[in-house]
């Protein structure tokens, strides 16, 4: 665990990355951690980033374990002329990143939602059933979430990646958006187009908001399909099972818990 | 499907004053397509093309999705710097892409223009004319231009032909470099105009500054 930090005191950094909000750097030493240097005009709320970091220690076991090997879960804020300027947090697991062209790519979500294209046609992609195993993994990352009182949020194709190495896997970034219910998040968070809930207002997620993008990422998933959502008529694509459960995310309020995909998404057939 | 599309024209001087940076300049093409081409919802949202020119221009990458394609053409070295040939390859080929992309159903975005030069036009009598009816306002396909100039490019001129926004390179900055910036500047457009904004449109995004470059004030009406 890394605590708070100075960033005058972090050994000399390798930008990986340049996000909508903050600057990416693999940070020097054995660590293997990453620091997310927030933009100027970016507002952190450093003692909600404070409970965030801390919360997962308050989970029971299995969950703080399902938490740590599934999330880039914040685990310490960097400081600069005593304003909060930044966060650590892990980087993916190699698992979680592929070469494509050359170079290495992490392997987003938004790989399994799109038709196959020249430029990543050396990619693995996931057989009908192991889909339908990440969804599972997708749902319990959720439930776990939900479980515990925390938000997403702001789902993205981009922040979830996927692994068929050792088996299907679940990997979340951008956690600094996950917010505890009722309070307000570390940062303000972006809703990514094509992923609002219609029933919920902009950037203030409920449990059922978070519901409603759940069933996105596993329509999506299932469907190979980045645009289709719960109201589309999705008849003889998906089992009846499913169906029914897609149908009551169509619907605001009723749409259905994280642990109410994992029998329906146990042996069917997409 | 029908799609919403803004498609990119990479407009790059290829004569023989950028023989010793040509290279860099395509290295930094080639970074530009794996960032675009591996990023399946940007790579879904614009297009791409390159037209290279010196004493005439031509097409080296016809207008595609970057997902589409596994390399783009190599920028090669000629003699001579016509803009005019430029600016009118550009408004046929605009022309000719979007009249497609309508005609297979899809909503189009203004075209954005990446213009780049490092020297003079040796045609200084006839470019006007041709770059008056690239910008016509009759015209209703007139692009967006954002102006590049590197070495021995005029001010003047590119801030003439910028219609959005126009870069000087700054002394200090050594053309390979300047070339590597420009590259960086264009990627990041792309990408961050690739992503539908929350009210379900297309916004063109460009850098406000870029590393070693001044940026010059270009009209505005
Ligand atoms: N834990 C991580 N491991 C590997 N790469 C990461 C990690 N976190 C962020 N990145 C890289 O940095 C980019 C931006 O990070 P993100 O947290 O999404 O920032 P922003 O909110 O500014 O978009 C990501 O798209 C990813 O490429």
């Amino acid at each position: 665990m890394a605590g708070d930090v100075q960033l005058a005191d972090l050994g000399v950094a390798r930008q990986i990355a340049d996000g909508g909000q903050g600057v990416v750097f693999r940070v020097a030493g054995p660590d293997g951690l990453l620091l997310k240097l927030y933009h100027d005009e970016v507002r952190v709320n450093a003692d909600e980033l404070g409970r965030l970091i801390a919360l997962p220690e308050g989970f029971a076991p299995p969950d703080r374990r399902l938490v740590a090997a599934s999330t880039a879960w914040p685990c310490g804020r960097v400081f600069h002329r005593g304003r909060c300027v930044g966060l650590l947090m892990r980087e993916a697991p190699p698992r979680f990143v592929t070469s494509i062209a050359g170079a290495p790519r992490l392997l987003e979500l938004q790989f399994l939602l799109y038709p196959r294209r020249p430029m990543w046609r050396e990619l693995v992609m996931p057989s009908a059933d192991e889909r339908r195993r990440l969804a599972v993994r997708y749902a319990r990352l959720f439930q776990v979430l939900h479980g515990n009182g925390v938000l997403v949020g702001d789902v993205s194709m981009r922040n979830l990646l996927w692994s068929l190495v050792r088996g299907p896997g679940v990997f979340a970034l951008d956690c600094d958006g996950f917010r505890l219910l009722g309070r307000r998040p570390a940062v303000r968070q972006a809703d990514t187009a094509g992923w609002v809930d219609p029933a919920a207002r902009i950037g203030l997620p409920t449990l059922d908001s978070d519901r409603y993008k759940l069933a996105l990422v596993v329509l999506r998933l299932l469907l190979a399909d980045h645009a289709v959502t719960p109201t589309d008529d999705l008849g003889g694509r998906l089992d009846p099972e499913l169906l029914e459960l897609a149908d009551r995310a169509a619907r605001p309020g009723e749409r259905p818990a994280a642990a109410d995909w994992l029998p329906a998404l146990a042996g069917v057939q997409v | 499907m029908p799609e919403q599309i803004l498609p990119f024209y990479v407009v790059c001087d290829q004569s023989y004053s950028m023989a010793d940076h040509v290279d860099g300049l395509n290295d930094g093409l080639r970074e530009l397509h794996r960032a675009v081409g591996t990023d399946p919802v940007v790579a879904d949202k614009t297009r791409f093309c390159l037209i290279g020119f010196s004493g005439d221009a031509e097409v080296l990458q016809p207008l595609c999705a970057l997902s589409d394609v596994v390399g783009i053409a190599d920028l090669v070295v000629s003699p001579a710097t016509s803009f005019g040939a430029a600016f009118t390859v550009l408004r046929e080929t605009i022309e000719r892409d979007v009249g497609r992309l309508k005609s297979a159903g899809h909503r189009v975005y203004r075209p954005a223009v990446f213009f780049l030069s490092d020297g003079q036009p040796t045609d200084p009598g006839t470019w006007p004319a041709a770059y008056d009816r690239l910008v016509d306002p009759a015209w209703h396909l007139r692009p967006n231009i954002i102006a590049f100039g590197i070495g021995d490019a005029d001010e003047e001129t590119i801030r003439r032909v910028g219609t959005v926004r126009a870069f000087m390179s700054q002394g200090g900055l050594g053309p390979g470099l300047a070339l590597h910036e420009f590259a960086r500047a264009l990627t990041s457009s792309v990408v961050s105009s690739g992503e539908v904004t929350e009210a379900g449109d297309l916004v063109l995004r460009i850098p406000r500054t870029v590393s070693g470059f001044t940026a010059l004030q270009v009209d505005q009406v």
